[in-house]
């Protein structure tokens, strides 16, 4: 059941808007998939519910400098549909494959990396695109590179009356995957994904969902990749590294740490053998 | 704290006030009496919820009312092409059904000539297929549908999947679903 | 046999209601002065209640009452009474009520439960049937021994075995002597939802002149009456039970659920409507959950694949309370030996006592729980034998001239399961294709040797695969992808209605005045489609086009007639014969009338077409219409008074089963079927993708093909769910892990495989135009079905439910492929 006594604004503009969530229990809303259902459950209780869509500041996908600028509110259909991010695939997959037609329609990025799931559809895929989160709160504006952002599942950097504007993602990769694992086709939460980039240096990127308290990135297994041409070997190695380096918690419903650790072997393999498919990481 | 809301429902504009915590469902099942519209679970996973707002499907358990405010929304109760068609808030609280039958003999098409005339090509369809068991996720299959023809009038298979993924039916086994999706766009 | 209406696929008579919205469900209703409830529930799986303090409850804002446990005057239940409506001084499982609070609004009735005071004393909690069933296990009803129940129920005193049933037949002792091979294993089915789109709710109005009327969400209208009667000490007449549309009830509406402890809760508000709708959280541990069995399962086979004996124990875990599962005991004990003629027989059947929620009727009961070892075991033993799985089911296949396992002798209107079987291997390409791949062993194998007692293990749970057969790839299918391999499987079934020998079913006809009628029964229309499928049966009975049948959609135990409950598939075939007989008298009155106007002998005058006519001069005629309206002759003196037919319907010569041997009529009629599946498995994920189900049932007689298919696919998907996907998770405290939408996933469209549906129609010499049921038939024996395909397709051996990507990896891992 909702909490019974919470009071509702939307704010006209950015400075507003920050000036409410400065209050004690006060709680952004966008989208509301994740809000309402934390609503309802009785995990969050909201004094002040601040209705963050009417907010201009944090709308639209503009190129930008050779990168993209993608406003927090902005939904997965929109991601889905967006010209300017098809070069950032992984992030187009995570949107895509996010609950299903009616929740993508309402999730916003923003929500979904304020959240700070362990599992974000968008927020894994994002780690591998280097992005900056741009916060808005009462001392103005600052950039923070995503990997910073998340301090464990659920909890951000974000301080009381700060916001996240939006994301500026750098140009984009050579290559980039997005693959999840659930437990039926249909709409489900990942219990274990994993993201990957190749940029045209021959960078290598990984992050993965489900395998620790946020969406991790993973500099050992980077390293090992990067800079080289991609063999079964160096795969191979790199599979083992990953998996030997992530430690699931044992509690998940949706996925066991062994399965995790099997399938960030997998998962690994089957996107570089398809970045090599498509004729990267040579 | 009351807040007041603005809003159309089914083409008519509708004025309430309504608490921040009552969910978009709430309001059009309670506050409207427009109880087509089921609620299946609350949390956004079953679908049974859906309404269409500003043109896009949209699960009405996880819209606060509020947030409807100066929105438009459609529910089932407004496909029907008919001047008769519930209006908000004016229906008496519903007590019992009416029990219509459905009198075509026909076995390739069971929908006969004149029957259900007012009826959306959808609803149609739903019938003509065997699309409907239960009917409780019937409504909300339905507002899928009928918001994917809005912006798709020629929806392949996948189309129809993904516009009715995340919408559990626990009767049909879908089969009858996805080809009465599908049949709509033939008739 | 050419009718006119059965067998067509007519519009169901609900459809415009329900694609309109109009169709109103229990939730759907309000009533002046409405006001609702909200349950509190146990946190403890195991505990004394200590102390329970409502009073800061009572005061909080719109409460109006707090309703808990004292002075509940007498245990319920319709098989064993081990139950109160909510909890007064013990809670056998989490979720069970321990308090009420009504107020005036959904949210004020909420908030207040948290200003509730419980306190508990724990006691020892086991959630697993075999554990439960050990000497020394906690006792959960220390005192069943002084429980009523009904005649033919066996307790074990002393233990947590509310019901043990024996089937016994020849001697199996020697039969596994002489055994060529013999095969044992232990099967789990975990316990799962039944996840009826529409939560359970109900309405409840306790008047003040004393009685009850109630709205509920309710397979069994007449059993909620009968249990909400005893609870409130009020006669019949006084308790009325209404029940709307059902939105799906698989079971988990029949029986009684949450409407004693809505009777109980409204007795304390007189004149005011009571709503109570649980959350979806709630149904999985406010109502009853399905299945939940281990099933230890020994064959005894010669070298040609014929089963010579079949020793089985099965322990069904009953939940808290076992009043729901005494008879699922019952019919998991006589269809453990499958669709199979087995001429020697030991099985027993417990219903165990657990600290989980009462385990209740779920499409299939106790049928399902026992294919999964029996049609698994089947397969096994033919890659043992180097046999195909289609040849050795159709060498002991049940036929005309068999002989079951509780003696009943199968004759030729009962069905063939052979021909089913037959139509399944076609659709999916022909006997080859289900070939083991795998060398034939020989000799005899015990998989897990000695017996129960002397196997300290509980039960297959975790990686329990046996990687005994190796993937040849004979006859395979070239895969879609690399690393993704496809096979086929089959598993047969048969399913008989479990009731009461003296299950009854009415119908009321009555002729209206435009010369239609209006059909009244006491079965409730949930999605299944009954209503439609009764209205064909009238229309024929009756020669009526069907357009003048009106099946009247509400059940009210004031005016329906006597229905014992919409399950166990039996409604076309019960209350389908019922309406016969309802037809005929109605006609009989008919043409009696019409014999005074024409002066005509009524043996010579017949109904057809809305007419009563003379069968030699059909010139003289009288339309139903006239009849109907009072006819009057030309002085205006009255000939005709009003027309109504009724029919009463019990199965004819059933008796109890005899309670050392198992042996007995208690089968009605039987629905024999196969089902086939096609899956694609990634070695390297460990998903199945099921491609293809295809079911073949021999359903007598197909009264309506789309609403017949519709069944069948519905039961096969929801079936489809508990082979790969659903179970309910427990832990160690005896709490749900997954009660929602969101942890608990059932299949959705992307996971939908092509579906096939298949017809054989054996006429059942019973059944209304040789129908017999088919509801549930579908979801008997899917799991096996596809983890027989698996088997083909991975060689690994699966013993326990679901088969998940996770286990399959296991499995694999296990056996030493790399992923
Ligand atoms: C049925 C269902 C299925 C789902 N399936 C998936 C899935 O497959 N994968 C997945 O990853 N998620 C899934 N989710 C979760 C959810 O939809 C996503 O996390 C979504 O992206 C959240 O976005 P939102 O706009 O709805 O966020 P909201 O619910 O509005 O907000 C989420 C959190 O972020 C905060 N927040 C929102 N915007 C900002 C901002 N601009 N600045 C600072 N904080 C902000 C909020 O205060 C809140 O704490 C599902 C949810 C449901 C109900
Ligand atoms: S009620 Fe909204 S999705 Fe289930
Ligand atoms: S028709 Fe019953 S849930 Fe779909």
């Amino acid at each position: 059941m909702m909490p019974l006594h919470m009071e509702y604004v939307k704010p006209g503009g950015l400075a507003e808007a920050v000036s409410l969530l400065r209050q004690d229990d006060a709680c952004a809303l966008a989208g509301g998939t994740d809000v309402v259902v934390q609503m309802r459950e009785g995990k969050l209780r909201p004094r002040l519910v601040v209705d963050i869509k009417g907010l201009a500041e944090l709308q639209g996908i503009t190129g930008q400098s050779g990168g993209v600028w993608v406003g927090a509110l902005v939904t997965m259909a929109e991601i889905v549909k967006s010209p300017l991010l098809q070069a950032y695939r992984a992030v187009v997959q995570g949107a895509g494959c996010m609950g299903c037609c009616e929740i993508r329609h309402r999730a916003t990025i923003g929500g979904n990396v304020g959240n700070a799931s362990p599992s974000g559809d968008a927020a894994v895929p994002l780690l591998v695109f280097h992005p900056q989160v741009v916060i808005h709160g009462p001392g103005g504006q600052r950039h923070l590179p995503l990997a910073n952002f998340f301090r464990g599942a659920g909890k951000t950097v974000l301080q009381p009356g700060e916001l996240i504007k939006g994301f500026l993602l750098p140009p984009p990769p050579a290559f980039s995957l997005y693959m999840r694992h659930t437990r039926v086709k249909g709409m489900d939460l990942a219990g274990v994904s994993l993201a990957a980039a190749i940029d045209r240096q021959g960078q290598v990127t990984v992050s993965m969902g489900a395998v620790a308290p946020t969406p991790t990135r993973f500099p050992q297994v980077e390293e090992l990749l990067s800079g080289r041409p991609l063999s079964w070997e160096v795969i191979a190695q790199a599979a083992e590294v990953l998996s030997a380096a992530i430690t699931p918690r044992a509690t998940s419903l949706r996925a066991t740490p062994a399965y995790k650790k099997e399938m960030a072997k997998v998962f690994l393999h089957t996107a570089l053998s398809r970045a090599l498919e498509e004729g990267f990481g040579q | 704290m009351n807040y007041t809301i603005t809003l159309k429902v089914n083409g008519r504009t509708v004025q309430r006030d309504v608490p921040a915590h009552l969910t978009l469902l709430e309001f059009i099942r309670s506050g409207l009496q427009l109880t087509g519209t089921k609620h299946g679970c609350g949390n956004g996973e079953c679908g049974a919820c859906t309404v269409i707002m500003d043109g896009k499907a949209v699960r009405a358990c996880l819209i606060l009312a509020v947030e409807a405010n100066g929105c438009a929304v459609e529910t089932i109760e407004g496909l029907v092409e008919s001047p008769l068609a519930p209006f908000a808030g004016e229906l008496p609280g519903a007590v019992t059904g009416t029990g219509h039958s459905h009198p075509e003999i026909n076995g390739a098409s069971p929908v006969g000539e004149g029957v259900g005339a007012g009826l959306h090509p959808i609803q149609r369809a739903f019938l003509a297929k065997g699309a409907v068991q239960c009917g409780f996720c019937t409504p909300g299959m339905i507002m899928a549908a009928k918001a994917l023809y809005d912006r798709n009038p020629n929806p392949d298979r996948a189309a129809v999947v993904e516009a009715l993924g995340g919408h559990l039916c626990r009767c049909t086994g879908y089969q009858p679903i996805i080809d009465a999706v599908l049949a709509v766009q033939t008739e | 046999m050419t009718y006119q209406t059965v067998g067509q696929s007519v519009a169901r008579l609900d459809g415009i209601e329900k694609v309109t919205g109009e169709a109103v469900f229990v939730d759907d209703i309000s009533l002046p002065g409405m006001l609702h409830a909200r349950v509190l529930r146990s946190q403890r799986a195991h505990a004394l209640i200590t102390g329970l303090d409502v009073s800061e409850a009572m005061a909080q804002p719109g409460v109006v009452a707090v309703v808990t446990g004292r002075g509940l005057p007498r245990r319920i239940g319709a098989c064993i009474q081990d139950m109160y409506p909510m909890a007064v001084d013990r809670v056998r499982y989490v979720g069970e009520p321990v308090a009420v609070v009504v107020a005036e609004n959904p949210h004020q009735a909420h908030h207040a439960l948290a200003s509730i005071k419980v306190s508990y004393q724990d006691l020892a909690v086991v959630t697993d049937p075999w554990e439960a069933s050990r000497p020394g296990a906690p006792q959960i009803h220390p005192d069943q021994a002084v429980y009523h129940r009904l005649p033919g129920i066996h307790p074990l005193p002393g233990s947590n075995i509310f019901h043990r049933l024996q089937v016994c037949r020849g001697n199996t002792a020697d039969a596994f002597r002489e055994a060529f091979l013999v095969v044992e294993n232990r099967y789990w089915h975990p316990s799962i939802y039944h996840v009826q789109l529409e939560p359970h709710g109900a309405i409840a109005t306790y008047h003040q002149k004393g009685g009850l009327t109630m709205y509920a969400s309710s397979q069994a209208p007449y059993v909620v009456r009968h249990v909400i009667c005893e609870l409130l000490g009020l006669p019949p007449g006084r308790v009325r039970v209404i029940v709307p549309y059902v939105g799906g009830g698989f079971g988990g509406k029949s029986d009684h659920t949450i409407e004693p402890l809505l009777a109980w809760v409204a007795r304390h508000v007189p004149g005011r409507p009571v709503k109570l709708v649980l959350t979806r959280e709630e149904m999985a541990c406010g109502t009853v959950i399905g299945r939940g069995a281990l099933v230890h399962y020994r064959s005894a086979v010669s070298q040609d694949g014929m089963l010579l004996g079949v020793e089985a124990e099965v322990f069904l875990n009953g939940g808290g309370y076992g009043d729901f599962a005494v008879n699922i005991v019952t019919a998991a004990g006589i269809s453990a030996t499958g669709p199979y003629q087995v001429p020697n027989i030991k099985i027993t059947a417990h219903g165990v006592y657990t600290n989980t929620p009462p385990t209740g009727a779920c499409r299939g009961y106790g049928h399902p729980e026992v294919h999964w070892a029996c049609e698994r075991q089947m397969d096994i033993i033919a890659a043992r034998l180097g046999m195909s799985p289609v040849e050795i089911r159709l060498k002991n296949a049940l036929g005309p001239g068999k002989v079951n396992a509780i003696g009943q002798q199968m004759e030729s209107h009962n069905g063939r399961v052979d021909l089913c079987i037959q139509q399944v291997v076609d659709a999916l390409g022909g006997p080859e294709c289900f070939l083991p791949r795998t060398n034939p062993c020989v000799g005899s194998i015990a998989l897990e040797p000695g017996g129960i007692e002397a196997d300290p293990l509980p039960h297959p749970t975790g990686a329990n695969a046996s990687p005994k057969a190796e993937p040849s790839g004979a006859c395979a299918k070239p895969a879609a992808m690399p690393g993704k391999v496809r096979g086929k499987g089959i598993a047969a079934l048969m399913k008989c209605p479990i009731m009461p020998t003296n299950a009854q079913s009415g119908a009321i006809i009555k002729l209206e005045e435009d010369g239609g009628v209006m059909v009244s029964v006491g079965a409730i229309e949930m999605g299944q489609g009954c209503h439609t499928v009764l209205a064909q049966i009238a229309a024929e009975a009756l020669s009526l086009p069907l357009e003048r049948v009106q099946v009247a959609p509400q059940v009210d135990t004031f005016h329906s007639p006597y229905e014992w409950q919409t399950v166990a598939s039996h409604t076309t075939w019960a209350v389908g014969n019922a309406i016969r007989l309802a037809a005929a008298q109605l006609c009989d009155k008919i043409t009696r009338a019409a014999a005074v106007i024409l002066q005509v002998p009524a043996e010579r005058l017949e109904v057809v077409g809305g007419r009563v006519q003379d069968r030699e001069r059909p010139e003289r005629y009288l339309t139903l219409q006239q009849l109907a309206r009072g006819y009057t002759d030309a002085r205006g003196t009255a000939l005709s008074a009003p027309l109504i037919g009724e029919g009463n319907f019990v199965p004819q010569g059933l008796s109890h089963l005899d309670p050392e041997t198992g042996q007995g009529n208690i089968a009605a009629d039987w629905t024999f079927a196969c089902q086939g599946a096609e899956v694609e498995v990634d070695t390297r994920t460990g998903e199945v993708t099921v491609l293809r189900l295809v079911s073949a049932m021999d359903v007598g007689k197909v009264i309506n093909p789309v609403l017949a298919e519709g069944q069948i696919y519905g039961a096969a998907v929801q079936a489809m769910g508990a082979a790969i996907c659903e179970g309910i998770v427990f832990d160690r405290e005896g709490r749900i892990r997954n009660p929602s939408l969101t942890d608990y996933k059932v299949p959705g469209v992307e996971d939908m495989p092509e579906l096939q549906a298949l017809f054989v129609e054996t006429p059942e010499e019973s059944g209304p135009y040789g129908a017999r049921g088919l509801g549930e038939h579908g979801a008997v024996c899917v799991p096996p079905a596809i983890a027989n395909a698996i088997q083909q397709a991975t060689g690994l051996e699966f013993f326990d439910l679901p088969v998940t990507a996770e286990k399959i990896i296991r499995a694999q891992q296990k056996r030493g492929v790399p992923a």
